[in-house]
């Protein structure tokens, strides 16, 4: 062989080798970004169909529904590529806490509604392992949403296994709010079986007993309100009644807490109660039941911290409109935080003279009891008064009862 | 004429060792850069090999960056509302926004141990206790 064809070959050598170097390269270039063995948004072809692939980059500037589609698409991505689906949606929840634009916490609970029921009927969850992929936590946002998502997506199978297997599910929940959670859940899943019709959606409930069934009912009108707004793949109802006192006015009397407590959250965007006389207004010429079931969902729209709400609740002058108030205290807020905070929160009552700080202190103690799964017994009513510790301890008592007004 | 051949032929070769060398140092450059300029999106393939308390630590730090960086718009925002003195309540700086479960919004949540609310410096609600 010839110098000049050694040389001609190594030429070609040291081309080829560059060559499939580079291409290596390439190949491997986005290696960091990917979703499981999924491409970046950033490499997918122009014009091509667009796929979700966990970037939230993507849903930058998008608002309102399309914001929200976004985020699903996106968080499903992370969810569906997860190796523990579970322990990816409660980091998800942790960094919602964490994000200081609030906008994912305001957001998740919907949200992961979708995300759980596509991954539910993508890997074709059933009722018998239905609790083991329930999350564990008594987080009310994303973690409920992806719940609620589930419980949706095994619907027909409820339905079919009847009322007291679906109570028997609910109680093996490992927390009094898992199992709240999941008693909503069934809301959900019996609007989407009667096509988002209320009244056969709250028979259904009822079926499930006087224990469980306001509770479920909540989780009717949240359902009925994504049904209104077209949310989580629900079909708009035609000529949907919109109007709270018009829908809450005509439902059946142990639904009317839930049905204004609902109604408050999804329809009042934008509204925030700031003062009593607010409350008064929002609830004029409404009466009796109707009216304490408005004022409890006129405070659930007031400010985040719910000393603040028992402080707004204490300017009002009618003790029935107190009382209703009271049972509106978001103190879901104070998970996640300092348990003091929940002490300090119990101090508050003292806002309330006589029996009405004692209803605080009774109202405090349940809904305190489901989210510290009756931990407050001892760490938050055992420090008060011996009256004030005896209506908190009726409280924790009493929170295996209906909740109604709570989610 | 021999050794002009050589002469020309080692300059190709010099000339083509170096374009390939050009070529490696850029795409090796490139690939720096882009990893440099990659921190907003989450390395979810990592986090999807892990379980338990590791993954979830993992998801809730990937799924950070990406919402640092996407700067949570629309942004909600603490702001006093008008006619009021003293109570500070939410608002949303986009007008009226549908959030689904603005019931659990925190907004001003500083870190996973202190509320937001607890560094306002604006007072509380001006109280009456009943009588």
């Amino acid at each position: 062989m010839s110098r000049r064809t050694l040389l001609v070959a190594g030429l070609a050598a040291a081309v080829l080798v560059a060559g499939i170097v580079v291409g290596v390269l390439a190949a491997a270039g986005g290696g960091a970004d990917e979703v499981g063995s999924e491409p970046v948004a950033s490499e997918t072809t122009p014009g091509a169909p667009e796929t979700a692939t966990g970037d939230l980059n993507t849903c930058a500037g998008l608002v309102k529904d399309e914001g929200r589609a976004c985020y699903s698409k996106e968080l499903a991505a992370i969810v569906n590529g997860a190796g523990d689906p579970l322990a990816a949606v409660e980091g998800i929840t942790a960094a919602a806490y964490a994000d200081q634009s609030g906008f994912l916490l305001a957001n998740c609970h919907g949200i992961m509604h979708t995300v759980a029921r596509e991954y539910a009927v993508r890997t074709k969850l059933t009722l018998t392992n239905l609790m083991d992929s329930l999350p564990r936590t008594n987080d009310p946002g994303c973690s409920a949403g992806y719940a609620h998502g589930l419980v949706t997506a095994v619907a027909p199978e409820i339905e079919k296994a009847g009322p007291k297997v679906a109570n028997q599910l609910c109680v093996k929940s490992d927390t009094r709010y898992q199992r709240y959670s999941c008693t909503h859940g069934f809301g959900h899943a019996f609007m989407r079986l009667n096509n988002e019709k209320l009244p056969p959606a709250l028979q259904m409930c009822r079926e499930l007993g006087t224990a469980a069934a306001p509770d479920c009912a909540q989780g009717i009108y949240h359902d009925y309100w994504f049904a209104v707004n077209g949310i989580d793949d629900t079909a708009k109802p035609e000529n949907p009644v919109t109007d709270p006192r018009e829908l809450c006015g005509a439902q059946p009397e142990e639904f009317v807490r839930p049905c204004w407590y609902r109604a408050f959250v999804e329809t009042a965007a934008g509204t925030r109660t700031e003062s009593g006389a607010q409350i008064d207004e929002m609830c004029a010429g409404l009466k009796g039941l109707q009216r304490n079931a408005c004022v409890t969902g006129a405070i659930v729209i007031g400010p985040p911290d719910p000393s603040n709400q028992l402080a707004i609740c204490a300017s009002l002058t009618d003790d029935e409109d107190v009382e209703a108030c009271i049972r509106g205290t978001k103190v879901q807020n104070l998970l996640n935080f300092d348990p003091q905070l929940q002490v300090d929160l119990l101090n508050d009552c003292k806002l309330f003279e006589g029996a009405m700080s004692l209803t605080c202190y009774r109202w405090l103690g349940k809904v305190l009891g489901v989210v510290s799964n009756g931990e407050i017994r001892e760490s938050g009513c055992a420090e008060l008064p011996r009256a004030a510790r005896r209506a908190c301890e009726a409280g924790v008592d009493s929170m295996d009862g209906p909740l109604v007004t709570f989610s | 004429m021999q050794h002009t051949f050589f002469t020309s032929t080692r300059r190709w070769l010099l000339l083509g060792v170096l374009l390939a060398l050009g070529v490696i140092l850029t795409s090796v450059a490139d690939r720096r850069d882009r990893r440099a300029e990659a921190p907003s999106n989450g390395d979810f393939g990592t986090c999807a090999r892990l379980e338990g308390d590791a993954a979830r630590a993992c998801y809730s730090r990937e799924v950070g960056r990406e919402l640092q960086a996407v700067g949570g718009r629309p942004q909600l925002t603490f702001a006093a509302p008008a006619d009021a003195t003293t109570q500070v309540t939410l608002t949303s700086i986009e007008g009226p926004q549908p959030l689904l479960c603005d019931l659990h919004a925190r907004v001003g949540v500083m870190n996973a141990q202190v509320p937001g609310w607890l560094g306002w410096t604006e007072s509380l609600v001006e109280t009456t206790p009943r009588s």
